[in-house]
């Protein structure tokens, strides 16, 4: 079923992008990046992580039939045996291993006056191992994503803007309300069963999203760039019911809508690149949340506000066609919860909103094997603070420390 | 390309510095070169002198890059070849046989020359910027800076080329009138050939979509943060995945239920094979003596203990708690609660007691309290033990015989050994928070429990964790952890109840009872 439901939308790209050229010489330019890392991390108070790989590779054998028209079937794939100082850390320390896959269709159709149209269908699986025992396939988080999407692209002598949108749907095969599961239908009472079964939904992370984004750069000068750009994006959970003031769960389901605007500016020379961005976003979602634990009910519960800031550097030493690169970056990011309270470590609720703030830093050295193969070693940390004291569920306040060392091979 | 074309540029001419030499200042790949039409090839390395004379060559993937004394810069791009035919104060002369070259030259001066020839052309060239390329029949031209004048041989035609214009000449044609390069190519000189060109384009197009992709991505973390957050997704002591759902129902004005709910996708959902751990609850109903508010903490907050002089107006009557694997159950049922104060003239706190409490497996009373004297307290004689077989209450005093040492009830087994009616145990060693209690009544009836105090991670917490807390830093400490409990019954037939729950409502209850950190590890 999925399948035939790609392969529609494939077509769809095509056709919403003009018909290939039929009997044109194809012209193949086979593009493709592998990166092997091996490596551990640490978290606060805990012994290392044993040491895990990274690998990430995609390949896309793109399929120029004329010099207006490409195909490109890509193949992207990663594999995580330890984590990145990125990952979500404060929750994702169960996470022990993940792979994902993904294979897309873009279709980009250059057009008078320097302009493109892109269209793209794309069908991506997660897969996360929880436990040791458990099988590839079986995670609770494991995730399929179907899309598809149209781009337009117009390009000036200075200047370059895009718009675009996507549609997608996302689908946890194994997350289920509990609730839902029949077992617990027939040994529970049945006015219990009914009373928390009701209208509790059953696929309640499945959704469908649409994201917009607005981008515009500009050459300010021979060596300097910037980019301004705006994402919206929308997610309508297909069976995700809102929870009421009481604890039960009312029929309207739950829609969140994300708007981020970020400015970045790139310096440009042949032995330094200097970037420095700002990204603003506002989340907000009509979920509300009932902590049967106090119980506590708490509006809008996922609504943040959040600024990240993040400078970075690179050198490129030694030679200019094949030099070592050092690049330092520092990424500071503050989210606000607009309305979930903050907790103490008895758990008891305080007025203030929880707030966060992730700090992280990192160096990494690339250095230049052979023709197209470096290697490549990342040092990273990063920490967080935040009011929130009560973390059993979640780290809120932690530091973390991670190096990666491997390969990368580009084609 | 079978005919031969001139190409002649000319610019300014301020003077030139004697050059004699060239080096080859970068590399990329493995260019080669000769240095003399009798010498073989040569790998090329950055630093390597160049002469009169002198060829160099780059195949599919490879670059070189020479600079002159006098400061003259010419790229030469994969799959092409050049000979340096003349390099003196004076002259710079170059034959392109194949592929592209990029020359950047410095001013000249005087009658000095800069040259680039090809097999059809030769370009004459001062102060500017510019590249000249084979490509099959035709020789491309084109300029980023300053000016050129484009001479095709065999005709003797010339067209000027001005910065960001190009032009393309076959042979025994006049040159093409000279266009406006595409926007963006006319400043932003090609470093790349025509393929890494288009592959470049490509990549950028490769990585927009992979881009995409991790935003996206981004926002399925999101959702798996949130429900990390909301602790729906753990580990247990024994290594297996735990999902947990808590609900709270208000099915009565005077009451609510706690509900939890765990699963184990280790073990099959098999509904042949009920109890077989995958499914465990537990269920447990809070009735008040009153309507209850819209807000339960104003409930909650005193229904097991109040301070002050007034007796909390809304108190808990009954309580009744159920935990099941589908198949067995254990139970808890109080009622005839009241809130009863320390002192009865003068009050300082008040402390809930239950006027009754039954405990049953499968359904079947275990042992009931009965608060005969009324005083919200446990006094002696008031429990009652009933042998499940019979359904009469045991008589301590002639069916378990007292160890006055230990303090303790016993029974003789089949073989004469010892049976306390209490164990406990740290299975897990003595500094693990792993406890074990089991009450024998007899050989075929007995109820033993597991209770683990356990991270998200399923690791078990040890005393160190918690040795040296006061009361409250424990309280805290437990909040942040989970609780397992894990019923085993001669009733059970093997199978057990095993669930965990982060119930704070549970701890404050006193049904979970928290150790004392101070006879931890005697």
């Amino acid at each position: 079923m999925i399948n035939r439901r790609l392969v529609l939308m494939m077509a769809g790209v095509f056709v919403a992008c003009g018909v290939l050229p039929a009997g044109a010489a194809v012209k193949v330019t086979p593009v493709a990046n592998l990166s092997i890392l091996g490596g551990q991390y640490w978290m606060s108070e805990s012994v290392p992580s044993s040491f895990g790989g990274n690998a990430d590779l995609f390949f896309s054998p793109v399929l120029n039939f004329s010099p207006n028209i490409a195909l490109l079937p890509i193949y992207s794939g990663s594999y995580r045996g330890t984590k990145s100082v990125r990952d979500l850390v404060g929750g994702g320390t169960l996470t022990q291993e993940s792979q994902d896959h993904g294979i897309s269709l873009k279709l980009v159709n250059k057009m008078k006056g320097n302009m493109k149209l892109k269209a793209s269908a794309g069908y991506k699986l997660e897969y996360l191992k929880e436990t040791k025992e458990e099988a590839w396939g079986q995670g609770l988080f494991d995730y399929t994503r179907m899309g598809f999407g149209v781009e337009l692209e117009k390009h000036w002598k200075k200047t370059n803007g895009r718009a675009g949108m996507d549609y997608y749907t996302m689908n946890y095969p194994h997350y289920q309300s509990l609730v839902t599961e029949g077992q617990f239908e027939t040994s529970m009472d049945t006015t219990t069963y009914s009373e928390i079964s009701a209208q509790a939904g059953t696929n309640v992370l499945n959704y469908t999203g649409m994201a917009l984004f607005l981008e515009y750069a500009r050459q300010m000068s021979p060596k300097v760039m910037g980019v301004i750009r705006y994402d919206v994006s929308m997610k309508n959970f297909v069976d995700q019911k809102t929870v009421q003031h009481s604890g039960a769960f009312s029929s309207e389901l739950r829609r969140d809508l994300s708007h981020a605007l970020s400015m970045g500016v790139n310096l440009t020379t042949p032995r330094v690149v200097l970037s420095f961005s700002d990204a603003v976003q506002f989340y907000d979602s009509n979920q509300n949340t009932f902590d049967t634990a106090k119980p506590q009910f708490i509006a809008n519960n996922y609504d943040y506000f959040q600024n990240g800031i993040a400078p970075a550097i690179t050198f490129k030493l030694g030679s200019v066609d094949e030099p070592v690169k050092l690049s330092l970056l520092w990424d500071i990011s503050w989210r606000m919860y607009t309305e979930r309270l903050a907790q103490d470590a008895e758990t008891d609720y305080k007025s203030d909103k929880i707030s966060q703030l992730i700090n992280t830093m990192g160096m990494s050295i690339t250095y230049p094997l052979a023709s197209a193969l470096s290697a490549k070693l990342a040092l990273n940390y990063s920490d967080s603070s935040s009011n929130m004291r009560y973390e059993k569920n979640y780290k809120y306040n932690y530091y973390t420390f991670n190096y990666f060392l491997g390969i990368n091979w580009e084609l | 390309m079978n005919k031969t074309i001139l190409l002649a540029a000319a610019v300014l001419l301020i003077g030139a510095m004697p050059a004699s030499s060239a080096r080859i200042s970068s590399v990329s790949g493995k260019p080669e070169i000769q240095s003399s039409a009798a010498a073989g090839w040569k790998a090329a390395g950055k630093g390597d002198k160049l002469h009169s004379n002198a060829r160099i060559r780059c195949g599919k993937s490879s670059r070189a890059e020479i600079i002159t004394d006098n400061g003259h810069r010419i790229k030469v791009w994969p799959r092409s070849e050049v000979a340096l035919e003349k390099i003196d104060g004076a002259e710079t002369r170059m034959q392109l046989f194949a592929g592209r070259i990029r020359s950047m030259v410095k001013k000249l001066r005087g009658t000095n020359k800069f040259e680039v020839k090809t097999p059809v052309a030769v370009c004459s060239v001062r102060g500017t910027d510019f590249s000249v390329e084979l490509d099959k029949n035709a020789t491309k031209v084109e300029v980023y800076e300053g000016q050129v004048a484009a001479h095709e041989e065999m005709t003797g035609s010339e067209v000027m080329v001005n910065a960001g214009q190009y032009t393309s000449i076959e042979a025994n044609q006049p040159p093409a009138e000279p266009k406006a390069m595409p926007e963006g190519a006319g400043e932003q000189a090609p470093a790349l050939t025509p393929e890494e060109a288009a592959r470049e384009e490509s990549k950028r197009e490769v990585f927009q979509e992979i881009s995409k992709d991790e935003v996206l991505a981004r926002a399925a973390d999101e959702i798996k943060l949130a429900e990390f957050q909301n602790g729906k997704a753990l580990i247990d002591a024994s290594g297996h995945r735990v999902r947990l759902e808590e609900y709270i129902v208000r099915s009565q004005a005077n009451e609510f239920k706690y509900v939890v709910l765990n699963t184990r996708d280790e073990f099959a959902d098999d509904p042949a094979n009920p109890g077989n751990g995958h499914f465990n609850f537990g269920k447990i109903v809070f009735t008040f003596n009153d309507t209850l508010p819209e807000d339960l903490t104003q409930a909650t907050k005193n229904m097991f203990y109040s301070e002050g002089a007034t007796k909390p107006s809304l108190y808990l009557t009954d309580v009744l708690s159920v935990m099941s694997n589908t198949v067995d159950q254990v139970n808890d049922v109080a009622t005839g609660g009241n809130m009863f104060p320390d002192n009865t003239y003068q009050p300082k706190c008040y402390t809930l007691g239950f006027g009754s409490y039954e405990f049953s497996v499968n359904n079947q009373p275990w042992w009931r309290y009965s608060d005969r004297n009324s005083n919200g307290r446990l006094d002696n004689g008031e429990i009652t033990y009933y042998n499940i077989a019979t359904g009469n209450a045991y008589n301590f005093s002639t069916d378990f015989t007292y160890d006055s040492t230990l303090g303790q009830y016993y029974y003789l087994d089949s073989n004469g050994n010892k049976v306390y009616f209490s164990e406990f145990s740290q299975p897990s060693g003595g500094d693990a928070l792993h406890f074990y209690n089991k009450n024998n009544y007899s050989a075929t009836q007995w109820i033993s429990t597991d209770d683990y105090i356990i991270n998200d991670e399923g690791k078990i917490l040890s005393v160190s964790d918690i040795q040296g807390l006061s009361a409250d830093e424990l309280k805290v400490k437990a909040y942040e952890s989970n609780f397992e409990r894990v019923y085993a019954a001669s009733v059970f037939e093997g199978r057990k109840i095993d669930l965990v729950f982060s119930a704070k409502l549970l701890i404050d209850s006193g049904m979970l009872g928290l150790p004392d950190p101070n006879n931890l590890g005697q």
